[in-house]
Order: structure tokens, then sequence, then C-alpha cells
């Protein structure tokens, strides 16, 4: 993280008596600033100051930006980006900005033009921000689509504030029969946050992942992850077992009001006993008890060609809302690119080749 | 930042992983370390006999590789350099039932410690303070790169310095890569070791727990200024207490496959201002197929030869080295779309979590990266800096602003405009790509199976090199897997402009 550097942003918002103030977050700002982040409608983990620790031992820079109003934390965004060799990179609000209510334009404004020095600073073409709004703002003026989402768009909420017999009622019949059958079968779920249950979990994680064909990430990152989560109680390694036998695992974040499935995974064995079923539902009463409102499957599509289909199809058993945000947005540093391009044009010319003399128009 | 420790216990011992990657397994890290430090230790022992050895560790943080140079009584005094404080710790305290006490600094410890001095340092730091020929045998044991920066303990500046430090004839022994996974990055450092002065000789063990986590084959070098001859090897005395290394298998170990041996060739060395190490580390070639594969062997134990390497002036993970390639195919107009050598150069993977596939997926998003560029404020920002392109260039770009500006149909892209379209494709590509988080993405903005095809929606439209260098728009036919592609997208791009213009 860089060190606390006041930026020179401040300005009055029209018609209002509050001055807007963008600087560095210090880490004395770090309770205000997660609280601020998961009070937040659009609430995201990635934007807690323990992800963002997370993400530094993983290699990635952190930018942490707060926006105050009369000096109260009123919003801001961490931003992310991973330093390498090849001279063009991305700076990542994953998750953010959080924009004070009222201010919204102004402070965009400011940050980013406070993002384009450090994009000069860093060597970044573009920021690609990922608020969780569902719609898009009139402010967000020179933003365009992004080509990925690090955060699903489309995902499925299950409401975890009726008792849990009315959770079970709004399920899919399948989903409440499946629930009961890993009953029936046995089946047994533990939480943890014992760092020696991780190899356990990567081994049924990694086993999915090379069965149903998706990219996994390596065992280093849950590693950083599990040691950077665990100790602040932001994630918990869940099992479904049988006879001592782990048929299911997965992994929860929790961030305010919210926990969600972020990664998970199945043996093949037992597939009778659903234990995928009673997993999930363990971890619904496990985070209804930890005071959450909501459980984030993480992803979901209904159509069929999507790439979630196939996981949304289990998913879809367990009720629930579809939730869709307006997804990843890029704003080009078109000074920056255009810097970029120069210096690669221009070395790549033959030798002999020359540029324009001083007085050339 | 620093390095990611974590300790996994089983019923009958530990792996330590450091950054997610397996460094030992005490079901067999003897394997490893034995094969490390033991045919150095004989070898000096032959070549310096009645002569107390001073032995350095460089890495080894462990005290594993140190608890087995301490085996041998000729040993006078190590001396072990580690920049990591943490693993030196868990030296002195968990893994002390492993490394029998080996960098404890008491005397309680079962090996007898006080001949050990631990240096809490960079290896390159401290190795550059040292005086020439001071040491008998040096030992590299260090993680393998998950960085450009880790490749500084392997390359050519830092072996000329072990070959400085160690006296005239002594021993090196270098931890290495997978020859069997990553034989470019192997034979790399075979090559880099011939740079430096030092005479190597590789060798390849198999480490089931480093099989297990599908590392491959592990390879290590011994090395030496004096060559080491396989008359030497032949000759060598080895402790009796040994749990893995005995003579006849290490004599195998000088055994590789041709099918990895003939990748010794032709590399680049691994220098501090071009760590080619790690280019060749993250973009290996192909594994052949078994059945495919020769079983003709190559034995290193008698092969005599010197190095091949090659001085490259600049990283291949660089963006201007891989624009450079992207135009190099754009003017030849072909592409042998199974090189995947060629493959690694136009989109080379750059980070240890991705694999090359991941790059290939991510050509699916070229064109939506490219569509979302706005060419006239681009062009603009660039026609406004026109005194520091080549007149060539800037008169080109300033033709092509002009017929976006006017909607004039571009049925002919000049060779600039088209290189242009080319580079802006690979500096898109490539901040994209530099993201670790990328490929795992948890959706796109279109994601639907195929739905990324480079052939979806838009136009059909390419474009094809012309005798006079420019590029004429045609309609039409399909294209393979990368046959083109930033032609295709550039073309797509800029008719769709066209499109949007004159609609």
């Amino acid at each position: 993280m860089m060190n606390p550097n006041p930026l020179a942003h401040s300005a009055h918002a029209v018609g209002a008596a509050s001055v807007l103030c963008l600087r560095w977050l210090t880490p004395q700002d770090r309770p205000a600033w997660d609280v601020l982040t998961q009070r937040s409608e659009a609430s995201c983990f990635m934007q807690s100051w323990a992800w963002a620790d997370f993400k530094e031992k993983e290699g990635y820079r952190t930018f942490r930006y707060g926006f105050f109003l009369d000096e109260r934390l009123a919003g801001g965004c961490i931003v992310y980006c991973y330093l390498h060799n090849a001279q063009v990179h991305l700076l990542n609000a994953v998750g953010g900005p959080y924009l004070p209510q009222g201010y919204e334009a102004e402070a965009l404004s400011q940050w980013l033009s406070a993002l384009r020095v450090l994009a000069q600073q860093v060597g970044a073409i573009a920021v690609r921000i990922e608020p969780l709004w569902s719609t898009t703002p009139p402010y967000l003026e020179g933003f365009v689509r992004a080509p990925v989402d690090t955060l699903p768009v489309e995902t499925l909420w299950i409401d975890l504030r009726p008792d849990p017999v009315a959770i079970l009622k709004a399920m899919k019949p399948k989903g409440r029969y499946n629930v009961r059958v890993s009953q029936r079968h046995g089946v047994e779920t533990r939480f943890t946050s014992e760092l020696s249950d991780l190899p356990v979990f990567y081994d049924v994680f990694w086993a999915t992942a090379q069965r149903q064909q998706f990219w996994a990430e390596p065992y280093g990152f849950f590693i950083n992850l599990c040691q950077t989560l665990m100790p602040e109680g932001m994630a918990e390694i869940g099992f479904a077992q049988r006879n001592g036998q782990v048929l299911a695992a997965i992994l929860v974040v929790y961030w305010g009001k919210q926990a969600t499935y972020l990664y998970g995974g199945r043996t093949e064995h037992c597939p009778s006993a659903m234990a995928s079923y009673g997993l999930h539902w363990a971890a619904m009463q496990r985070a209804k008890a930890k005071g959450c409102h909501s459980y984030d499957f993480y992803g979901f599509s209904t159509h069929p060609n999507h790439s979630y289909a196939r996981f949304s199809r289990f998913k879809q058993q367990f009720g629930g809302q579809v939730v869709t945000t307006l997804g990843a947005q890029d704003y080009y540093f078109y000074d920056r690119l255009a810097d970029t391009l120069i210096g690669i044009l221009t070395q790549l010319q033959p030798k002999g080749a020359t540029t324009h003399g001083p007085n050339c128009n | 930042m620093s390095a990611s420790l974590f300790v996994e216990r089983h019923d009958n011992g530990i792996a330590f992983y450091i950054n997610g990657n397996l460094q030992f397994d005490t079901a067999d890290e003897a394997l490893y370390h034995e094969y490390l430090t033991v045919p150095a230790l004989a070898i000096a022992i032959q070549r310096f006999p009645n002569t107390p050895l001073r032995v350095l560790i460089c890495g080894g943080g462990d005290g594993l590789a140190a608890r087995d140079v301490l085996r041998f009584p000729q040993v006078r005094d190590v001396t072990l350099v580690d920049y990591d404080p943490e693993v030196v710790a868990l030296a002195r305290t968990e893994f002390v039932p492993y490394n029998q006490g080996s960098l404890l600094p008491t005397p309680d410890a079962d090996l007898g410690s006080e001949q050990v001095t631990v240096h809490i340092q960079e290896a390159c730091e401290f190795v550059q303070q040292l005086p020439d020929h001071c040491f008998h045998v040096v030992i590299g044991d260090f993680t393998c790169p998950t960085q450009p920066d880790h490749t500084t303990v392997h390359s050519q500046e830092w072996f000329a310095q072990i070959a400085r430090i160690l006296v005239p004839s002594g021993i090196a022994a270098f931890n290495g890569v997978s020859p069997e996974k990553t034989p470019t990055a192997f034979w790399c450092l075979y090559q880099t070791l011939f740079a430096a002065g030092l005479s190597p000789k590789p060798m390849r063990v198999s480490i089931p727990s480093f099989r297990r986590l599908e590392y491959g084959d592990w390879g290590f070098f011994l090395a030496a200024t004096e060559p080491i001859t396989a008359t030497e090897l032949v000759d060598l005395h080895l402790p009796h207490s040994l749990q893995a290394l005995t003579l006849s298998k290490l004599l195998e170990t000088f055994q590789f496959p041709m099918a990895t041996a003939h990748y010794r060739h032709g590399l680049n060395i691994n220098t501090l201002a071009c760590p080619h190490l790690f280019y060749y580390l993250l973009n290996p070639p192909p594994l052949r197929d078994c059945a495919e594969a020769s079983s003709e062997m190559v034995n290193f134990l008698t092969l005599e030869e010197t190095g091949t390497g090659q001085q490259s002036p600049i990283d291949a993970l660089r963006i201007e080295a891989i624009a450079q390639h992207w135009l190099m195919q754009l003017n030849q107009g072909t592409l042998d779309l199974d090189d995947s050598q060629l493959a690694a150069a136009l989109l080379p993977v750059r980070h240890t979590h991705h694999v090359p596939a991941m790059s290939r997926e991510w050509l699916e998003h070229g064109k939506s990266l490219i569509a979302a560029i706005d060419p006239q404020q681009l062009l603009a920002q660039i026609l406004a800096r026109s005194q520091e392109l080549p007149p060539k260039v800037s008169q080109e770009l300033k033709a092509l602003a002009e017929s976006l500006r006017t909607g004039q149909p571009l049925t002919r892209l000049s060779t600039h405009a088209a290189e242009f379209v080319a580079v802006l494709t690979v500096a898109l590509m490539i901040a994209n790509l530099a993201t670790p988080d990328v490929v795992y993405a948890k959706g796109t903005s279109s994601s639907f199976h195929g739905g990324g095809s480079f052939h979806g929606g838009g136009s059909s439209g390419y474009y094809t090199p012309g005798d006079d260098g420019s590029y004429a728009y045609s309609d039409g036919s399909p294209f393979g897997w990368l046959g083109f592609w930033m032609m295709v997208v550039g073309g797509i791009w800029l008719h769709n402009l066209y499109r949007n213009d004159e609609s």
C-alpha cells in the first residue's frame, strides 16, 4: 500500500455546505472503512481492508482512497494493480467505488482525476470499476462495458431473514427433498477456520475443477486467502462428510450482512447422499446465526448456454432471488494509452527511421 | 512482498510450502537434499584431499541441506545465507526433528551446529561482499521463481559471482527446475551456467511428492570452473548413512531423454537485464505424447560440450518484444498454427497462476476490448504528439484519422495503420492478461459458450496483406485459431466504425 499521502482534491458540492475531500486511507481509517463497506447497499467483501491485505500477499499493490465529507469518511475505493514488467497495466476497482450519497458526480470526477495521476505513476491505461449497482447512473460518463467481470453480474441470493422453516419452504421441492435426503443418509457438516483443514478442502476443490473443467486457483492462493481472512473471522471452510469421509466442501466469506459461497466442490463418493444440499443448508443456517441477511450463491444464469448453466441448475433448487448488477466498466486514460502506443511504435521502427526534428510540423 | 509460508501436517510428518509451492515433504525430502548436496561434497573431498572444507549454502533456510552437508567430517565450517528470517525461525523450531537442529545456535543440537553461521540477508548482496576463492563448495537451494526478480539468483551475473568465490576446482551444486515440465527453462539454466564460466553437469531426479503435485522430474546441476569428469563421478565415495542416494543411482541421473535434451540449444541465457528464465518457466514447449517420444537417451555423464546460449537484448515478456512478434506475423502473411512457441511469443503467459490455454481463451475477448476504444480520441491524443513518431507513421495515422472523421471507405489499411491496430490490440491484451485474477473472472460481458467467437456478430470482413505492404479488405472466409486474428479484429473494428458512420 502506498504511504499515506494527502491528495490535493477537495471541493464544495454545488448547493451543499460540506466539503468533499479525497485522500489515502490510513490504517487508522480501517474500522470506519470496514463499517462503511459493510453497511453499503452495494457491499462487497473485495473492498474490505482484509481482502486488500490478502491481495497484497498475492503480489498486488493496493491504493486505498477515502472520500471525506467534513472529515467524516463517506465513501472511497480500494484499487488493485498488479505491476509487472510489460509496462502496461490496469487499475482494478473490484466491488467499488463507494460514492458519497448526494455527491456522486463530484466524487467520481475527483477520483478519476486522482486515478489519472496514479495511472501516470504506475503505467496504467485504464481503470476497471465493478460497483454492485443494479442500474447505470447518469454520472457514469466515459465508461465502456469491460470484456470480463471479476464479480458475477448475475447471482442468486437466499433471504436468510425468515425463520428456517420459511426458508426451507421457499426452496424448490427438489431442493427441500434433497436436503432431507442428505440428512437421511447421515451426512454431517462441520465448519472450521483452522488452516490445517485447508489441504482437504483444496483436494476436493481441485478434483471438482478437473472434473468440471474450470480453471482453479492454485493452492498458494487459498493459503494466502485463509491465512489472511480466517483470523479476521471473514472466512470459513465447511465440510459435508459421512462416516468420516469428506463428500463435499465449501469456502464461505462473511462480510456485513452477507455470506458468500465463494468456492466449493464435491467428491465422487456417494452422490446419492446429496451432501452438497445438506452442506449449503447448514451454511445458510450458520450464516443466519452470525447475523447475515442473505446467502449469495455467487454466480447464476438461467440461460442454457451460459458457462454457469450446470451450476445454476443446482443452485436454483434453493429458491432465492436473482440479483443483477451492471457489470465491470472500463474508463480509458487516452493520454496514457497514446503514450504507451507511441513508445512501442517508436521503438519498433527500423533503425535509421527518424522522428520529426524539433522545428518540424 | 513477504513470502507466504505454510506448514501442512500429515500423519507421518509435514510438508512445507512457500507461496503455495512445495519446498519439501518429510516423506521424501532426503531424495532432494541428498542429490543436491552429497555429490558436490563428495567431489570436493576428492579434489581437496586432507583439506578442511568451507561450504556456503545460499537459500536453504529450512536447514535440511545444512544437515546433509554436516554429514561430512571433512567440512570445517558452513555459512548459510537466507533472506527470510521466518523460514530460519521454522528451521530452529518446527523443522528440528527433520534437520536435526542443523541451524540451532546451541550446542544441544544433534549436529555440530557451532560449525554453522547463519546470515539473514539477500544472497546476492552477501556474495558480492565476499573475497575471491573463499569456498570449496557452494550450494544454491532457492525456491523456484514465481516473479521475474526471483530469477536474479539464477542469472549469469549471479553464477559468475559463484565462480569467483569458489576456490579453483571448487564445486557448486544448484537446485534447478523441472527438465520434464519446463525443459527450456531447465536448459536455459544449463546454458547460463556455461555463459558464467562454469561447466555444468545436469541431473534429473524423480521425487514422489513433487510428481504428485505434477511438478515433474526435478533437475539439479553440478558445476565447476574445472569441468567435472565421468572418471571423478564413477570413483566417488559416498557416506554410508544416506537414505536415498547410491552411486549407481547417481550415475543414472545424468541420463536425459533426447525428447527433453534436444531443447538445450538455441536458447537465450538468463541475465539481470533479460530474465528469460521466467519466460521459459511460464511458456514451456508442449509436452510430447509418450507414445511419440523417442526412447533415445543422452548421457551427460560422458558428454562434454560447451555452451551455445545466446544473449538476447530484450526481455521476451516486454510489450515491445511481443508487439514485434505480432508485426512480424502481420507482415509475413502466414502463420503456423501448430507452432506453440510462436503462440507463446504472440501472447506469452506472464504469471505463474496462468497456463497457455488461458491466454488463448483471452483472444476471444480481443474483439470487445478493441471495440471499446474510441479511435477518434486515441488518434487525437497520438497525433497531438506526432513529432515523437517517425514521419511515415505520423502521416499514415493522420490519413487514418481523416478517413475515420470523414467516413471514407476503409478498403485499404496502410502498413503503419495496420501496425497501429496490431500494437493497440497487443497493449489491450497485455494490460488485461497481466492481472492474475482476470482468467478466473466469474463471467464475461458475453459469458456464453462460443459467444466470444471471432466470427460471431458484426462483420465477417478481414484484411490480407498486399504486395505494396498495405492490407486489402475482403469479405468472407472463416479463420483459423490465430490466423491473422489481429487483422480480423482490427478489420472488424474499423469496418464497424465505418458502418456506424454510414448509418
